[in-house]
């Protein structure tokens, strides 16, 4: 790959061609979100948080599921790599977990006449899959090397991404224990210009994934050569001060005590 | 429009949270790129390849 | 081992400033154990799913005084008729539907916005037998049969339909009984 001047940010062709899009996709989805899609017969124009609560929460299991492969190739291979895309499929998994639950307690009040339930099983899950996410991150602050962070990080990234089917068949498996309603579109429930919109819904979120998802793994990417650079700084460090030992008369003074 | 207090609510604490994660994730990007040497800038693209 | 190495001091720095907050390692296990611990509370307590109204009215007898959760759909959407206020007490008088099974309701308070006819709801309350709080009062199409479900609570469960054709289809699952000319 030729490089023909410094590179000063984690952007590239892909990604600008991506945040491009976002620009026209994002004014776009609202319009049609606002304007053009019709107002729900019973739930009159509530239903237009359909078009982002919907798609960030099939990302946020997307993210989720990315960290959870993530964390397995990671114990096979104990590859940086498959570590560094967990980690970064994790913080954006958290991001749309939680605008999931807020956006989804925001249309729950004038839709179900409740901003939670705490005796409902989507929103529950929900809410454990969200603080699962949250304990995988803290986990990686936690001060230990680098190999065995990322091994604690894995497991508990697989349990977060187990959790998903349970969290998105519970409206099947539990009918009667969730206000929730059960997925519209694999039960063909949407048609016409709230259907398109939805599509565009998945699109622009799918994008703004993908955007933040290369970003955010090339700013780990970074993160972890620095500490690497890091560790191998001190260790060259400590063997300079063992090389010039010899010459310096502390060295003789320690041995003498 | 009815509802409009709560889609507007929804809609901007999506746009904003996620602008503002996106902006702090390209900051911190750029803080970053400038203490790595080039050479080990393994998976970034130059703007210029 | 060589010379150089015998020479290297092994003796204990003092630790540079943790970069990392002290509280995050708290965080961390606070945050899995909170979610574990959400995980199997819920589990275990959450055993009162919503009762259908058809099998509510099967099990009358056994529910007794005990206040549970009904699943139904409003027979007919809400009218300023059907809201009374009784010494200074608001109620709102209803029937809602399950498989055909009819349940008369008696709410205090002013019914949701999205409170209407084929669209299901989670009513909190118990079941009652006598005289209503309106002596009287007969329900338009109702069970009309001396029980009657009192509730203060009224959750409205969406059904996933966003088509025109939603109330057709709700006729179809007997959410909503059919039009005589069906």
């Amino acid at each position: 790959m030729q490089r023909t001047e410094k590179q000063e940010f984690t952007t590239s062709r892909g990604t600008r061609f991506m945040g491009i899009s976002l620009l026209i996709g994002i004014p776009t989805l609202l319009i049609f979100s606002f304007l053009l899609s019709p107002a729900d017969d019973n739930m009159d124009d509530a239903v237009r948080l359909i078009y982002v609560h919907v798609p960030m929460a099939i990302f946020a299991y997307v993210a989720i599921i990315t960290t959870g492969i993530g964390s397995v190739f990671y114990l096979w291979k104990k590859s940086r790599w498959w570590d560094t895309v967990a980690h970064a499929s994790a913080e954006i998994g958290l991001m749309l977990c939680g605008l999931v639950l807020v956006t989804g307690s925001i249309w729950g009040r004038p839709t179900w006449n409740t901003w939670w339930e705490w005796g409902d099983v989507r929103l529950v899950t929900t809410l454990v899959l969200f603080l699962m996410i949250l304990g995988y991150l803290a986990l990686r602050q936690v001060p230990a090397n680098p190999d065995l962070r990322a091994k604690r990080a894995s497991v508990v990234g697989i349990i977060a991404a187990v959790n998903i089917p349970i969290v998105n068949r519970s409206v099947e498996w539990w009918e009667n224990n969730t206000l929730h309603q059960k997925s519209s579109l694999t039960d063909g429930k949407l048609e016409n210009l709230t259907l398109f919109t939805l599509f565009l819904g998945f699109i622009v979120v799918g994008i703004s994934f993908l955007w933040l998802m290369t970003h955010r793994f090339r700013v780990g990417w970074l993160a972890a050569e620095i500490e690497t650079e890091g560790i191998a700084g001190v260790i060259e460090e400590r063997l300079n001060e063992a090389n010039s030992g010899a010459a310096n008369p502390n060295y003789q003074q320690k041995d003498d005590v | 429009m009815t509802h409009l207090g709560y889609l507007l609510a929804g809609w901007s604490i999506s746009l904003i949270s996620l602008s503002i994660y996106a902006w702090r994730v390209v900051r911190k990007g750029k803080q970053l790129t400038q203490q790595v040497p080039q050479d080990r800038q393994r998976w970034m693209t130059s703007s210029t390849d | 081992m060589d010379e150089q190495n015998t020479q290297m001091d092994l003796s204990p720095r003092v630790p540079k400033e943790r970069q990392t907050p002290k509280w995050l390692p708290v965080l961390a296990l606070l945050a899995i154990g909170i979610a574990v611990v959400v995980l199997i509370w819920f589990l275990i307590t959450n055993s009162q799913s919503f009762l259908p109204a058809d099998e509510a009215v099967e099990e009358r007898s056994e529910l007794g005084d005990r206040r549970f959760q009904i699943l139904g759909s409003p027979i007919s959407s809400a009218t300023p008729d059907q809201t009374v206020i009784i010494d200074g007490n608001e109620y709102t008088f209803f029937t809602i539907s399950f498989d055909g099974v009819l349940v008369d309701v008696v709410s205090t308070g002013t019914p949701p916005d999205l409170f209407d006819e084929g669209i299901p709801v989670v009513l909190e309350g118990k079941w009652n037998q006598g005289p209503l709080p309106r002596p009287g009062f007969v329900f338009p199409n109702g069970a009309n049969d001396g029980w009657w479900f009192s509730t203060n609570r009224i959750l409205v469960k969406h059904d996933n339909d966003y088509r025109e054709e939603r109330l057709d289809d709700a006729e179809e699952r007997g959410q909503i009984p059919k039009a005589p000319d069906s």
